[in-house]
């Protein structure tokens, strides 16, 4: 296994891809495994695009019913920001099939997302944008009976784009709890990515019934391949954040099973005929998906220069090294260490996982923990124990010196107007009195300090009831022991810390690609693209479409 | 109102913060209340009662020590939101007793003195049972309350429940066959109704921990721009 320690730097996080242990792709196999239908149940839209639609999916033992609720919005009321209070299409999942009085309670509730009051009937609460510039291309092209123009598809990518997607107990939701033994959601973020599948095909469906009303005469359907060029779009700021820092557990759950599925396939001493082959196509393909990725990121479009460099090194050592050698994939990983970018070793991970679904994909089903597991302290541990602990696994924020202003340059804090995590300049910025305990490096490091002062055989439970504000960094530190992939080994208040490494890592988990950094704080992604629709799924391959094709 | 129990767990976590309480106790604050109140106990009640009590107390001196074999306060009356995760320290570690000593001493009543609502401390113990797999009994005035991995349940004066304090509060791991109680509350994992009272409380103390936005806080802190026309 890759060590914690070169896994867990932020800036390599920052890199992440998806892979095939990725929450979207695991949803659509798992759903087509387990013979899942999909239908448009109710489509009750206006020629002004403004009603409401229901989408359901069937599966073994429950159905869910997304109701989408389309508004006709001014542009100028359109923002991307989760402060918004006006969107283009509001949705909720819904659990089971829904009567009138619950379509006209939602009716009610679901425009206002965050104002409104959902219930335990209601799965997941989320809105959408259209983007301008290709919403209203689709319609005028399908309107005058032509297919829109894919290299716009291909500059953006979707028809609309979510801006939040909230599950799990948020404004009255059903908690997890509550779904969490069903066998369809057994598993991190699997009821999201079903509603945002199901709102892609509402967004596909919506700009062919605006084309209809625009001109009956002429209109025509999106064709089945142009369709599956789009995705749905994200738009993703700081809210999502803090949420790898405070679910460790979580966090060493997910790059555990991707670190697994890299160490299986690293152990194999034959490289297989079938799977080098198939790792050839991937490479080919996704040739195609990083031409196609559009930034104006310069960070990120740097990244991406440097990407097509490392395909072009990645041909030439694929077309020099023998696929007979012993522990091929080993040496093709250890190689890359050496010789390409940090953005392409993290892509090279994802792909050399890609032709290995028989070996790796039962990690797929195992990327939940039971967070409870881990949050007790074990109070009859000695303090020189927990000294030792400490400069094991945390020697990397033991060297930081937090005295000098730049590593404690930020700050984060919740935003009174819109209960969001937000990031300060401690040195400009108020609020520093109200900070977020995200500093997990500076706070350990306290912790340690203040270890060292008592008796190393004392217990730390009494050591924690003279100290109570030591309770956090006690419990993280135990909880690192036994999962180490939990921790970031960064410094979260640092001058030099960029937020969007966060939010890539774990938008890579969910599936997420076409990475495309609006600043150092907020990032717009495509899920989905070049999936199969619902209504389509029946005949077509579940996960074989996450790499362009050819 | 209805609400989820991840939104009791939040809003009580935010208001123990609001209220000048530590993270580290606020988080274990949040998923004591929750795992009272998936039972229909009124914890929020009670924690929104307490806040106030301690809202002018410096944390300092709300902290517990162990003086002659008892815990308690340094000063006055000893918080749940304190007593609460040292007992949990305790019930995880597998023994009761004096967590202020050397050792954790196995198999003793522990006595705390003075303490507030102490049907919050249950939550504490009910949610280190629930880790630990150990049952554990608290008895307070004319009540016995017993906390197990499945929940929880009570034998004596169900009044003694909503004590706002108790003069002696006593706790002790038990063997499984010694439990005794005449009602049996598990945990549903549904929510409960909460008083919107007791609820605009929380949110008030929660209010504390938000920073107050700028335009340029606005622009700066989230980084998005204010159009998606693009």
């Amino acid at each position: 296994m890759r060590p914690p320690q070169k896994v867990m730097r932020l800036e390599r996080m920052g890199c992440f891809h998806q892979s095939r242990l990725s929450f979207m792709r695991g949803l659509l196999r798992q759903l087509k495994r387990d013979g899942w239908e999909f239908k448009r149940a109710n489509w009750e839209i206006d020629t002004k695009g403004v009603g409401v639609a229901v989408y359901r999916a069937s599966g073994p033992e429950h159905d869910y019913s997304l109701v989408c609720y389309s508004h006709d919005l001014p542009p100028e009321k359109r923002s991307d920001r989760v402060i918004a209070e006006q969107w283009d299409a509001t949705f909720v999942l819904f659990d089971g099939i829904p009567n009138d009085q619950d379509i006209q309670r939602l009716r009610e509730q679901v425009p206002k997302q965050e104002a409104g009051h959902c219930s335990q009937k209601e799965l997941v609460l989320s809105r959408a944008n259209r983007s301008v510039r290709l919403f209203n291309h689709v319609i005028e092209r399908l309107a005058a009976g032509r297919q829109p123009d894919l290299e716009m598809i291909d500059q953006v990518g979707y028809l609309m784009r979510t801006t939040a997607v909230y599950g799990n107990g948020k404004f009255g939701l059903a908690d997890r709890e509550r779904i969490a033994d069903r066998n369809e959601f057994g598993n991190s973020f699997r009821v999201e990515m079903l509603a945002v599948w199901l709102i892609r095909w509402f967004t596909a469906d919506i700009v062919e019934h605006l084309a209809v009303q625009r001109d009956p005469a002429t209109a025509t359907t999106l064709d089945p391949d142009v369709r599956r060029r789009l995705g749905v779009g994200n738009s993703t700021g700081l809210g999502m954040a803090p949420f790898l820092v405070t679910h460790p557990a979580l966090l060493h759950t997910w790059i555990n099973a991707k670190e697994t599925a890299l160490l299986r396939v690293r152990s194999l001493s034959v490289a297989g005929e079938e799977e080098v082959a198939h790792f050839r196509r991937v490479v080919d393909r996704m040739r195609i998906g990083v031409g196609s990725w559009h930034t104006d990121d310069v960070r990120q479009h740097n990244r991406i220069v440097e990407l097509k460099q490392d395909i072009e090194a990645l041909d030439r050592w694929l077309g020099s090294c023998d696929v007979d050698c012993p522990y091929y994939w080993d040496d093709l990983i250890n190689w890359s260490e050496g010789a390409l970018s940090t953005e392409g070793q993290e892509l090279l991970v994802s792909m050399v996982i890609e032709p290995h679904g028989a070996l790796v994909d039962d990690l797929a089903d195992q990327m939940l923990v039971d967070e409870s597991r881990y949050q007790a302290i074990d109070g009859s541990m000695r303090i020189d124990q927990t000294l030792d602990l400490i400069a094991s696994h945390y020697r990397w924020a033991l060297d930081m010196d937090f005295s000098e202003p730049l590593a404690n340059a930020r700050f984060w804090y919740v935003s009174e107007e819109k209960l969001e995590p937000r990031l300060g300049e401690r040195a400009h910025e108020a609020g520093a009195d109200k900070e977020q305990p995200l500093d997990f490096a500076r706070a350990i490091k306290r912790f340690y300090l203040a270890l060292t002062d008592a008796p190393g055989e004392h217990s730390l439970a009494r050591f924690l009831m003279a100290h109570p504000e030591h309770r956090l960094a006690a419990r993280r530190i135990q909880l690192v022991c036994a999962l180490p992939y939990a921790e970031i080994h960064d410094n979260l208040v640092g001058s030099e810390m960029v937020p969007i490494d966060l939010l890539r890592c774990k938008l890579s988990f969910f599936g997420a690609n076409k990475f495309d950094p609006r600043s150092d704080r907020w990032v717009r992604i495509t899920m989905y693209q070049d999936a199969p629709f619902p209504d389509e799924f029946s005949s077509m391959e579940a996960d074989d479409w996450i790499f362009p094709p050819l | 109102m209805r609400f989820s129990l991840n939104q009791i767990e939040h809003n009580t976590r935010k208001a123990v913060r609001g209220a000048g309480v530590d993270w580290g106790l606020a988080e274990e604050a949040g998923r004591a209340v929750r795992w009272l109140e998936s039972i229909d106990l009124p914890s929020v009640h009670q924690l929104a009662q307490h806040l106030k009590n301690i809202e002018n107390v410096e944390e300092a001196q709300l902290r517990i020590e162990q003086r002659n074999g008892h815990w308690c306060a340094l000063e006055g009356t000893a918080s749940p939101l304190l007593v609460g995760p040292s007992l949990a320290d305790c019930v995880n570690a597998g023994s009761l007793g004096a967590a202020g000593n050397h050792e954790i001493y196995p198999d003793r009543i522990l006595r705390i003195n003075n303490v507030a609502y102490p049907l919050l401390c249950a939550g504490y113990t009910g949610v280190a049972s629930a880790q630990s797999g150990r049952w554990v009994r608290l008895v307070w005035d004319d009540i016995k309350v017993y906390c197990c991995p499945e929940g929880m349940g009570f034998s004596g004066n169900r009044g003694d429940l909503e004590a706002t304090s108790t003069a002696v509060l006593e706790v002790q791991i038990l063997e499984p066959d010694e439990l005794l109680m005449d009602m049996f509350w598990e945990s549903s994992g549904d929510p409960c109704s909460v008083g919107m009272q007791d609820w605009k409380v929380l949110e008030q103390y929660a209010h504390r921990t938000y920073v107050e936005a700028t335009e340029a806080s606005r622009l700066a802190g989230a980084g998005a721009g204010l159009s998606d026309n693009d």
